[in-house]
């Protein structure tokens, strides 16, 4: 039985993601390909991912529930996220998680390749830390000829990488990053792009001073998931047209 | 009946939207204008994107920051910027906060000081000030600017000038009008960005001294004039 509150939680979680989705495709955080899905409101070991397609395009109908091993709960003849293994394996690994969103943003894209790390350098980015940790598929896993994460062993060793953090870069190929809530991600998202590109530019410049230690956000002891206005999900919904 | 200074309210409206609307301000940063009947107050918005603010968002706030009135609404947390820089600069009528994606990488670079490179950034003088916040208050705050003492000191490094830069996180400036303070923003973005460009390009033809020094012939800054804020006011779907 789901009581009424629980009830509203979900409706809440699902109208949310799909916002999250249609965000994060209009501001080009995610383009034709990517994804973000939310930990399942009343069940801990299920979550709720669109069927495979644009999340510019992602309704409350293509939502489909999963287990956290990364099938769906009941059969299904649409087509599904190969990745959907990224989703499964963090949130069995971190039941603190409740969003996860992975992208091929092209801001961050050259951090993964780079020996230069990613790391904070904007305030609204303290999320990021002083170095963000690349996963390297070829590496973990000698002689895989697809760089994709399309196996839930794959989907464990990236989650390993990504331990505490709340992000990491997958090299080649994009990033995953966590959050407590549909908003909290997109925040993180779009803050995360504005970091790197002017992490970059800063780099061409020369040396440059990133935050402190002490000025980034301590992943085991984060503030709030969204700031109190929650000014900022009100304007990327209006942007994104919803 | 209209309160005082509604016309301020409705102009202060217009420069949030068309900040907004120019990318200057996205989800955060704020914009203010000193109160037109007394001049130790001022006038923002509530907490909110400043493309969605409307004349009912806007608030007064006394000299130290503080809300004027008993309204049930949350305030931007780094009003005590705009006080600040009000206390200080009694020439100063308008004041933006933001975060242009195009200054930032100037706040945190020790190589390259944002400085003037175009007419439009001839404000810019042989270099823009960067405050940073560590400086004063150490290195475990959040960077935001929380308190009238962090404000006094961000505007302490604003000094007389039209532009400040605080480290990893923005920019604040300073004008004579709402008009100017968004020509500024805008003149603020290109410069910057034209910097990039010319940099990119190797061996500079430079401003000179005296092109940059004050002169009785031109006036005390760009501004955006009527044209341009008719302009932008277009722009922005506000004609």
């Amino acid at each position: 039985m789901t009581s009424g509150a629980a009830a509203q939680d979900h409706d809440g979680i699902r109208s949310d993601l799909v916002s999250a989705n249609r965000i994060l495709g209009h501001e080009g955080i995610l383009d034709a390909y990517g994804h973000v899905s939310a930990r399942h409101p009343g069940t801990a070991e299920r979550f709720l991912l669109s069927k495979a397609q644009a999340p510019d395009l992602v309704t409350q109908d293509d939502l489909i529930e999963f287990s956290l091993s990364g099938e769906p709960l009941t059969a299904t003849v649409q087509p599904l996220y190969v990745e959907r293994y990224i989703d499964a394996a963090i949130y069995a690994a971190r039941p603190d998680v409740m969003t996860v969103c992975h992208s091929h943003t092209p801001s961050i894209l050259p951090f993964s390749v780079s020996m230069t790390p990613l790391r904070s350098v904007i305030h609204t980015a303290r999320f990021i830390g002083t170095g963000v940790p690349v996963w390297d598929l070829a590496r973990e896993f000698p002689g895989e000829w697809s760089p994709l994460v399309r196996t839930l062993e794959y989907g464990r060793s990236l989650a390993a990488a990504l331990g505490e953090r709340s992000m990491v870069l997958l090299r080649g190929h994009g990033c995953v990053v966590i959050g407590r809530n549909p908003q909290e991600v997109v925040s993180r998202c779009i803050t995360m792009d504005r970091n790197a590109r002017v992490q970059e530019v800063a780099h061409r410049l020369g040396d440059y001073t990133p935050l402190h230690q002490a000025e980034c956000e301590d992943p085991r002891n984060p503030g709030p998931p969204m700031a109190p206005d929650n000014r900022d999900w009100e304007y990327f919904r209006q942007r994104a047209g919803l | 009946m209209q309160s005082e200074g509604a016309g301020t309210r409705l102009e202060l409206v217009a420069a949030n939207r068309i900040l907004g609307h120019e990318g200057i301000l996205d989800a955060f940063g704020h914009v203010s204008v000193r109160h037109p009947g007394n001049k130790g107050h001022f006038l923002l918005s509530r907490a909110r994107a400043p493309e969605n603010v409307e004349v009912a968002d806007i608030l007064e706030f006394d000299g130290e920051g503080g809300l004027v009135g008993d309204a049930d609404v949350i305030p931007y947390v780094e009003r005590f910027i705009h006080a600040a820089v009000y206390e200080a600069r009694p020439d100063v009528t308008a004041v933006c906060h933001n975060h242009a994606l195009s200054i930032l990488p100037f706040s945190i670079s020790r190589s390259v000081r944002l400085r003037a490179t175009i007419n439009a950034s001839a404000m810019f003088g042989d270099g823009v000030p960067v405050w940073d916040i560590a400086r004063e208050f150490g290195e475990d705050t959040d960077l935001l600017v929380r308190t009238m003492g962090q404000g006094r000191s961000l505007a302490r490094a604003l000094g007389g000038g039209p532009v400040a830069l605080m480290r990893g996180h923005g920019s604040v400036v300073a004008g004579i009008s709402l008009h100017q303070v968004t020509g500024r923003c805008l003149d603020m973005d290109r410069g910057a960005k034209a910097q990039l460009s010319v940099m990119a390009l190797g061996p500079e033809r430079s401003f000179t001294h005296a092109e940059l020094a004050p002169h009785p012939g031109r006036p005390p800054g760009v501004t955006a004039d009527d044209r341009a804020w008719e302009y932008l006011l277009h722009r922005a779907g506000l004609d």
